[in-house]
């Protein structure tokens, strides 16, 4: 009866979006970022609640192969608003990130872009804190095992996915962004996706897919090695372990005392999640913006 | 700390929204704008983004505050969404 609440308003915004693509970003751009996006996150979820079923929809009622149409949708939702506000903090353009080269280098693209996309992510995070609290509690979808509650990994789950959604909208949709590699990339990460969606995914995935495990890591290493990037690498993998592992402690203490971990409140570490994210935010923010603040001539 | 950053986000946000609000004072031209351009001049259009973030807050605070009665769980998830729309006016208004 309250889902309405919910739906009908983010529709709207959704909408909002759309036009909002339209108008400034013009009607190729617009037909790519929310075409492809749209396919891609359908497949993503398609993989999900067919083949590795970590979580269900439970109050979703047009599906096609157990994906609500407006699933992959929510996922652009967030992905093109944490795009733009992630560009517009950094004051960040299309021509100060190409400097007017045709081709884009791994160096500029790690130096330029990948910030911009991290930015995001901690966007993304945020976002996805308020959807998931909300959603679960609305019982629109419930992860295997969750209760009523959500749990930390879910946070960077999000934060993965968009990552490579974006990295692979803003490859197809500009140009002067073109890193080749990226492609492949994109490809191979979001082909293991499903595998990595972090805590609650991770124990029962690495059993019986464990050999995937080394992969998922290796790509993603490769990629930012690839970009001449071994202070972020190691700084992602920081904070990303302590992001991630936010969940453990509480999970390895509970399984030790013999009792069932407590999902359904807001977890000490749900906080330390996000504060990890934030942190990493605001060292993005610090490094990157500008001194004096830009307006974007072009969006991303 | 925390409520210094409170308000100072409040102020922020305040500040900017005022600030993206008003509207500008274009030169009157003979031709009249065609309705995309109206569409893009208009602010709520404009920075459509934080409008749809701003509406995702109204429907979290409506469901989990007041539907759901979870006003810890409505503080946590609302609060980060708040800061990182407050950076963005800071930044749109250049303050």
């Amino acid at each position: 009866m309250y889902r309405q609440i919910f739906t009908y308003p983010v529709f709207v915004a959704t909408a909002l979006l759309v036009l909002h693509s339209w108008l400034f970003r013009g009607r190729r751009n617009t037909l790519l970022f929310w075409g492809a996006g749209y396919v891609v996150a359908f497949c993503r979820e398609l993989a999900y609640q067919n083949i590795f079923p970590s979580y269900r929809f439970t109050g979703a009622q047009f599906k096609l192969f157990n994906v609500p149409l407006t699933i992959p949708a929510g996922w652009l939702f967030e992905a093109y608003i944490s795009l733009y506000l992630a560009q517009i903090i950094m004051g960040a353009d299309l021509a100060s990130i190409t400097e007017g080269e045709a081709r884009m280098t791994p160096k500029r693209y790690g130096a330029r872009v990948l910030p911009i996309i991290g930015l995001s992510c901690v966007v993304t995070g945020t976002i996805a804190f308020a959807i998931e609290n909300t959603a679960v509690r609305m019982h629109w979808w419930h992860g295997r095992g969750a209760g009523d509650g959500i749990s930390p990994g879910w946070i960077p789950g999000h934060m993965f996915t968009v990552f490579w959604l974006t990295t692979l909208l803003l490859y197809i949709t500009h140009e002067g962004l073109r890193l080749r590699r990226n492609l492949l990339y994109v490809g191979l990460a979001l082909a293991f996706t499903a595998v990595v969606e972090l805590v609650d995914v991770i124990g029962p995935a690495a059993k019986q897919h464990a050999w995937v495990m080394p992969l998922v890591i290796v790509i993603v290493a490769a990629y930012f090695a690839s970009l001449f990037m071994w202070r972020r690498l190691l700084l992602f993998f920081t904070v990303f372990a302590l992001a991630v592992m936010g969940d453990n402690p509480a999970a390895l203490a509970a399984r030790l005392l013999g009792k069932t971990e407590p999902r359904d409140t807001i977890s000490l570490w749900l906080l330390w999640n996000m504060s990890v994210v934030l942190i990493y935010g605001l060292y993005l923010f610090k490094k990157q913006r500008p001194e004096i603040p830009v307006t974007p001539r072009q969006l991303l | 700390m925390v409520c210094c950053a409170l308000i100072d986000a409040m102020r922020w946000t305040i500040a900017g929204t005022v600030h993206v609000m008003t509207p500008t004072n274009s030169e009157p031209t003979a031709e009249t704008p065609t309705v995309e351009e109206r569409l893009r001049r208009n602010a709520l259009v404009r920075h459509a983004p934080v409008t749809a973030l701003f509406i995702m807050i109204a429907v979290c605070t409506t469901s989990l505050g007041f539907i759901l009665g979870q006003p810890l769980t409505l503080l946590v998830a609302v609060a980060p969404l708040s800061a990182i729309i407050a950076l963005f006016f800071k930044q749109v208004s250049g303050r």
